[in-house]
């Protein structure tokens, strides 16, 4: 069976007036859904609730968040209150997986942040290993891990993959391949791609998600060559599309294949002309793989 | 070392890196601190890896997210 091809959804109305056309013609075959984002105190929009009770009833619907911080080595009541409300999305609505981020965000006095990578040791797989245990527990799914674009150092980018693959292995989880995130260590440690690949454990990749990014330019390092950032508010950039393509070819388990925008940064009609031209892109490399 | 010993490094080590890169803006700096901090020695192989225009991108990561 052909991968899905369908959109990270975004409640916010700038992607909703993108996305409107591709649901319109039947191009979105799964979502994905941040459930976290639906947390907050200003409720989603009817709309989006609306589709994600369609596509959760259709067993369509990918549970994903950066939000769970199952890395920080320190157990916190915010991680617990995390599951709680963890336990409530499940029973309200019926997702297909769950996937979160490699990664640590919160440490100390910090309840958000970005996520930052952490160096495989003893302790940090068992906190990682214990962490995915008590997700798989209350969710009742299958559990993944997305691996995470920003990288401190060679050490960061050689080590990810194996270390995603053993904490996977305690939870029996899949892998989310995200190939901008490849992309980004690509070009900022000048890596190519069937060097980080070969760190990864492919057959346990269930989903990949694609998107568009950023550049920033420090000013420290001696070099003028910027950085590659994952945020999601670009273009795909032509190298991602070469990815799929290949990576496709060497995950015969993918079940999906995920388009991610950021809401909010559709801001004119050329954004959302390339938006709409990048997710067919996408569909069309997805249909056309050879099995 | 320990177990016990090993967490309580990592949470120490996640601790203090979060309020450096939100405290001081200079990456040589904060890479000098943490090199030379008694209490990461279990971290320092690690730390010698940190390129510190990546520093430098986490400074601006966690001064935007950081709450």
């Amino acid at each position: 069976m052909k991968p899905w091809v369908g959109l990270s959804l975004m409640p916010q109305e700038d992607f909703r007036q993108a996305a409107y056309p591709l649901f319109e013609q039947g191009e979105v075959d799964v979502l994905e859904w941040s459930i976290d984002m639906g947390w907050g105190e200003v409720p989603i929009p009817v709309w989006t609730k609306e589709l994600l009770d369609f596509y959760g009833d259709q067993r369509r619907l990918l549970g994903h968040s950066i939000g769970y911080s199952f890395l920080s080595a320190e157990w916190t009541h915010q991680q617990q209150a995390w599951l709680m409300r963890l336990a409530d999305e499940c029973r309200s609505r019926r997702y297909r997986r769950l996937s979160v981020h490699f990664g640590f965000m919160t440490a100390g006095s910090f309840r958000e942040n970005t996520l930052l990578p952490v160096p495989q040791t003893s302790g940090t797989l068992r906190t990682g290993s214990e962490g995915l245990r008590k997700l798989s527990e209350i969710a009742k799914i299958p559990i993944g891990l997305e691996n995470l674009a920003f990288a401190f150092g060679q050490q960061d980018v050689r080590d990810q993959g194996g270390f995603i693959n053993d904490l996977l292995v305690a939870v029996e989880g899949f892998l989310v391949l995200d190939l901008h995130n490849l992309y980004c260590q690509m070009f900022n440690f000048r890596k190519t791609a069937v060097e980080l690949l070969s760190g990864y454990p492919l057959e346990r990749v269930c989903e990949i998600h694609v998107s568009g990014g950023s550049w920033s330019h420090p000013q420290s390092g001696g070099t003028a060559i910027p950085i590659r950032r994952d945020t999601h508010d670009g273009p795909v950039p032509e190298e991602v599309f070469e990815l799929s393509s290949e990576v496709l070819k060497l995950c015969p388990g993918v079940e999906a294949v995920i388009f991610e925008r950021l809401g909010d940064t559709l801001t004119n009609s050329e954004e959302i002309t390339q938006f709409r031209k990048d997710y067919s892109r996408l569909r069309e490399i997805v249909t056309n793989q050879k099995q | 070392m320990t177990a016990k010993n090993v967490d309580e490094t990592s949470a120490y080590f996640q601790k203090r890196l979060l309020d450096l890169l939100n405290q001081i803006d200079d990456p040589e700096k904060i890479l000098f601190l943490l090199r030379t901090d008694p209490s990461l020695g279990p971290y320092r192989a690690y730390i010698e890896t940190f390129e510190s225009r990546m520093v430098e991108v986490a400074v601006e990561l966690v001064r935007k997210w950081g709450r």
